[in-house]
């Protein structure tokens, strides 16, 4: 018997009212003032009953929008101009109140959405709903929380967990009410390298449960678990098929703004094709491939690098012996020593609640230690006053949202500077050149509110330009960007670092800290466990793996075939390179 | 960032009916203002220690006690300046200003040993049960829920603008007020956008929908539920013939 389908979106057309995204501020009863470009536009699939269906695509492309028409929240409580229809098991969906059995559904910046004062309170909410038993809801609550690997933590709080905890309950709290399909959008964003494997574990038990799935996200890892992968472009389907057939074409992907799986690169580029894109199978083609070229080993050895050290007072940022925390609680930082050189661009990775974070705002004096010191350019910390460290060390936090509040993008970025008293051309001069280089200029007079997020994190970025400070600190600047939007600002950054600033990057895309930083500091429990050249932080897998840091997919090729490489086409270079060719 | 004072584990005083709880914090309200001899009202500081070490709740009660200490003091200097308006005078007012600063104390203590041992839902459960409308208790319980995420996320944003040079302490009034525009506008934006998304959310989990709500905590008196219930009764009943006897009372005529 053909398994039946669970989820099929026929012709499905949506367009938002006007100048609202997803996350714009319309809700029912919007006026029916319709954008001209429909965010989705004639959605053709179908999704049998029991599969793992990846969903991914650019910002900007609809991903948000089809998770939506998933469950009803479009068209019924979202209203625009729809077109076509969403059917779930065959029946056209209603209102989500009434889908709730049916489909389960995880929102973007799930962590406002947990309601409850103890995890197993969250996951019964939805079976308070529904009015079932008591009993039946303690019975659900247990299952589901073992389903997704939170068995025992029932009365904790969930503000206490961490990231993929939270997410994970998230989960629970969707599936408790047993839907046939659940929808997903997103879940990995802003999660550690531990709390995504443990979610994507979590998804994996799911599916083989026979629960049918819609995961919208950007990870490779995550298209990789799928068994269809649906592309979207511009609100049309613009590819679906197997996951594999995509991640082993990587011109494909970039054509259609897929992610690249690196591996799959370095394979094309030695014109190998491997049985399946895992980095198993790529690495078994490649050296199978190699053995029949006679010079492979002599260049298995590429050079150490050392940290880009250029001239300028050294020791531009140190900490020394740094004991901290945060009010009324215990230490999250003992005793850690380090010193960034003028020019230098320094990646530090570590999981969440590692102290990274920590760590660095003690530069900016947002945060004071409990022993040991801070100092900025020679001098500690506590005797700049707030707004004199701006001027050397300036900060982009992960979310612009939290400082965007003017009227034009001009405004916004000038703000900064009149609080440091530059007024007239100063004025001018320092916000044209902010704007410039973030690739804003010329549109200072538009609203901040109406740019897209990638947009608004370069606006934030201005913002501390600015300033024109020596050192820049970005805490997660890739995260919620799609994969070309995130290789433009980390490009971004590199070429601020050319230029000469010295660049501190908190982040948990270990591609990024592999392709761009030239030292890299690994925090473990408030103590750094690595800190060295970038080649040999990433070498040490005997390390990183106890902490869950894998190295980024590239990497990981390169050391399963013993050659030094940080990125795909470094590693693509060097084998073509030792095989002669 | 939490703002919930309750402290998980399973103790007797924890898995109390929160009908009884809420009940005997009235009575421990109700008995409290009958007396005024700061003295007598050492006892129930005493009472309180028990109960909460009892709860396994001792060290926040401790860091209550110093903090309730704030608020006694100040009725402790208020309510002899009241009095003395009025036209009493000498020694005894600032005893019972005294007695008045403890018996608040008591009385907010022995709220905050209900919250410390109570989840928010039980408490709610309860108003739920005494009759209060579901509309209501939700809201009231949406309230306690938002406000962490609302403090967190002003947290960010007062960091994000100090960091741009943002300053409270100078210029005059308009100039301090003009200065909060760069922290409201960007908390309000994110809260509104998170509070559609929530409502999204709660609606995709059934909230609202036709069923008959059925709530996961169900109440039910135990025999050890009763037992604590008459004992806040005696207690109560005990109180009042203390008081009718004169104990624990100042010879000082407040009227």
């Amino acid at each position: 018997m053909p398994s039946a389908v669970r989820l099929e979106f026929r012709g499905f057309t949506f367009a938002y009212p006007d100048h609202r995204g997803p996350g714009g501020e319309s809700g029912a009863g919007s006026p029916p003032l319709v954008s001209q470009t429909p965010a989705l536009d004639g959605i053709d699939f179908s999704l049998p009953a029991g599969r793992l269906a990846a969903v991914v695509g650019p910002n900007g492309a609809g991903k948000s929008t089809l998770a939506m028409a998933a469950n009803g929240t479009i068209p019924h409580l979202l209203r625009g101009a729809s077109r076509g229809e969403v059917l779930i098991n065959g029946r056209p969906v209603r209102p989500p109140r009434e889908m709730a059995r049916e489909v389960g559904v995880v929102f973007q910046d799930f962590e406002s959405h947990l309601v409850s004062s103890t995890v197993e309170l969250e996951v019964a909410f939805p079976l308070e709903n529904l009015g079932l038993p008591a009993d039946e809801q303690k019975k659900r609550v247990m299952e589901t929380l073992a389903l997704v690997g939170l068995a025992g933590f029932g009365e904790r709080v969930p503000a206490e967990l961490s990231g993929g905890e939270k997410q994970r309950l998230a989960i629970a709290a969707a599936v408790a009410l047993a839907p046939d399909l659940l929808v997903l959008d997103e879940p990995l964003t802003d999660l550690d390298p531990l709390g995504k494997t443990q979610v994507l574990e979590a998804v994996a038990r799911l599916r083989d449960r026979g629960m049918t799935i819609v995961l919208v996200e950007h990870e490779p890892a995550a298209i990789l678990a799928a068994d269809i992968l649906l592309v979207l472009d511009h609100g049309r389907l613009a590819w679906q098929g197997p996951p594999a057939e995509m991640l082993m074409d990587p011109g494909r992907c970039g054509k259609l703004g897929v992610p690249v799986w690196p591996p799959s690169h370095v394979a094309r580029s030695l014109g190998v094709t491997p049985r399946s894109p895992s980095i198993e199978d790529i690495a078994l083609c490649i050296n199978q491939s190699l053995i029949h070229s006679p010079v492979q080993l002599a260049t298995r050895n590429s050079k150490l690098e050392t940290p880009n050290i250029k001239a300028g007072i050294s020791n531009l940022v140190e900490f020394r012996n740094l004991t901290s925390g945060y009010p009324g609680g215990p230490d999250v930082l003992h005793e850690v020593s380090l010193s960034i050189n003028a020019g230098e661009c320094v990646a530090l990775l570590g999981q969440n609640g590692s102290g990274k974070t920590t760590l660095a705002k003690h530069a900016t004096g947002l945060l004071r230690p409990r022993a040991g010191a801070a100092l900025v350019a020679g001098r500690p910390v506590r005797e700049y006053r707030i707004g004199e460290l701006s001027r050397i060390v300036g900060y982009v936090f992960q979310n612009p949202d939290h400082q965007i509040f003017s009227e034009t993008v001009y405004d916004e970025v000038a703000f900064g500077v009149r609080n440091l008293s530059i007024k007239g051309d100063e004025e001018r001069d320092r916000v044209a050149t902010a704007l410039a280089a973030v690739d804003l200029a010329g549109r200072e007079k538009e609203d901040p509110f109406s740019l897209t997020k990638g947009e608004r994190q370069k606006l934030a970025v201005a913002s501390m330009l600015a300033y024109r400070p020596r050192a820049v600190i970005f805490d997660e600047p890739t995260t919620g960007l799609d994969a070309s939007e995130a290789g433009r600002m980390m490009d971004f950054i590199k070429g601020l670092n050319a230029d000469g600033m010295t660049v501190i990057l908190i982040t948990h895309a270990m591609w990024a800290a592999a392709e761009y930083a030239a030292r890299v500091v690994v925090l473990s429990a408030g103590r750094i466990a690595l800190d060295g050249p970038v080649r040999d932080v990433f070498a040490r897998e005997d390390i990183l793996a106890p902490l869950s840091l894998g190295p980024p997919p590239a990497v990981a090729l390169a050391n399963r075939l013993g050659v030094s490489a940080l990125s795909a086409s470094e590693l693509a270079g060097a084998l073509l390179k030792g095989a002669g060719r | 960032m939490r703002l919930s004072l309750y402290r998980p584990s399973g103790t007797a005083f924890h898995r109390l009916d929160p009908r009884v709880k809420l009940l005997a914090l009235a009575v421990w309200c109700a008995a409290l203002l009958l007396f005024s001899d700061p003295a007598f009202l050492l006892w129930p500081f005493l009472g309180l220690a028990v109960i909460a070490a009892a709860a396994r709740v001792l060290k926040a009660y401790l860091v209550g006690v110093f903090l309730v200490i704030v608020v006694g003091g100040l009725a402790f200097l208020l309510w002899p300046l009241f009095l003395t308006l009025r036209g009493q005078g000498g020694a005894m007012i600032w005893l019972f200003g005294l007695g008045m600063g403890m018996r608040l104390s008591e009385i907010l203590l022995g709220g905050m040993i209900l919250l410390l041992t109570t989840r928010t839902e039980e408490i709610l459960a309860a108003f739920s049960r005494l009759g209060m409308p579901y509309p209501a208790v939700f809201s009231l319980g949406l309230t306690f829920r938002l406000v962490p995420a609302l403090l967190a996320n002003a947290r960010n944003v007062v960091e994000a603008q100090r960091l741009r040079g943002l300053r409270f302490d100078e210029g005059g009034l308009i100039t301090r007020t003009r200065r909060y525009i760069p922290l409201l506008v960007p908390i309000l934006a994110t809260s509104l956008r998170s509070a559609h998304r929530m409502s999204w959310a709660l609606e995709a989990k059934g909230f609202g929908s036709t069923h008959a709500r059925s709530p996961y905590l169900v109440l039910a008196m135990r025999l050890i539920d009763w037992v604590v219930l008459v004992i806040s009764l005696a207690v109560l009943a005990a109180a009042v013939v203390a008081r009718l006897k004169g104990v624990g009372v100042l010879p000082f005529n407040q009227a």
